[in-house]
């Protein structure tokens, strides 16, 4: 692929791609936009090269959870050697507001997804948000297909059972 | 296998979930150049603590070349958990190489001076 069509596709994808940045660094924005930034760089130097195994999607979605998650080793190890009590802070930015119905559904979802466990909301974004399937989800997740499955179905449950009936959600 | 038609529920709330944050999202271009960096914000405490931690290391590192190693005797620098066990009156002799023809400094019995036969 050409680094100009590389460029766009990454360009194309961005908001979704800034969503699931924002997923992989447990809501931290500043942490997001710097691991999305590596995997852009990963992606157009080079370093990371798609085969076409599968879709684009997928496979950027692959190298921003694996840069977000060099970024968190990074980070703890660094908390572990200096102390976390001096390190820098993410900037403070805040979330989108419940001032449009979106934005309210937006706020009461961001809320339910915070108590189901990384795994379950890493598969329910991916399926309901990015709209993957299943075996989408499981190829970035690197995880079998009936594991992914299975971590869908319970948080899924566990999604409803927190936001209450299907008419709280609206 | 993707969702159930019942799933339309979540769809439509991860819908609006996607609607609300599309104005909250940082352009492509910036993203691909790199955050920007607030000036000023390195902490100082961070250098305080740099600051400290090197001092402590040319402390330590400064002891360990001040303390001699026992004449004769090289220094491998390593402690058992045994160690203690040597630890007995009159050890400084195991660690000390006595001269042939003198005592010369060496001489462990108390109550008996140097020279004297016994």
């Amino acid at each position: 692929m050409e680094p100009e069509d590389l460029e766009a596709q990454l360009e194309g994808l961005h908001p979704l791609g800034f969503a699931w940045s924002l997923r992989c660094c447990q809501g931290d924005r500043a942490e997001a936009e710097d691991v999305l930034h590596l995997s852009y760089l990963k992606v157009l130097e080079g370093r990371a090269r798609f085969d076409g195994r599968a879709a684009f999607k997928t496979w950027l979605f692959g190298v921003i959870r694996r840069t977000a998650w060099e970024r968190q080793r990074w980070r703890w190890r660094q908390a572990t050697r200096l102390g976390h009590w001096w390190r820098e802070r993410a900037a403070e930015i805040p979330d989108p507001g419940a001032t449009t119905d979106a934005g309210a559904v937006a706020a009461k979802l961001k809320t339910a997804m915070e108590r189901l466990s990384k795994r379950q909301a890493e598969v329910i974004h991916l399926v309901f948000y990015q709209d993957l399937t299943i075996h989408e989800a499981a190829g970035v997740l690197a995880m079998p297909v009936g594991t992914a499955r299975t971590h869908y179905e319970r948080g899924k449950a566990r999604l409803r059972a927190i936001l209450g009936s299907r008419e709280e959600i609206r | 296998m993707t969702t159930r038609p019942d799933d339309q529920d979540l769809r439509e709330a991860f819908a609006a979930a996607r609607q609300a944050d599309a104005g909250w999202t940082p352009s492509f271009e910036r993203v691909r150049l790199g955050r920007p960096r607030r000036p000023g914000r390195s902490n100082p405490w961070r250098w305080a603590a740099i600051g400290v931690a090197a001092a402590v290391v040319i402390a330590v590192v400064a002891k360990r070349g001040a303390e001699e190693p026992a004449e004769g005797i090289p220094s491998i620098g390593l402690r058992s958990s045994t160690d203690f066990l040597l630890d007995v009156s009159g050890a400084e002799f195991l660690r000390t190489v006595p001269s042939i023809g003198g005592t010369g400094g060496w001489f462990p019995m108390s109550g008996v001076s140097e020279g004297q036969r016994l």
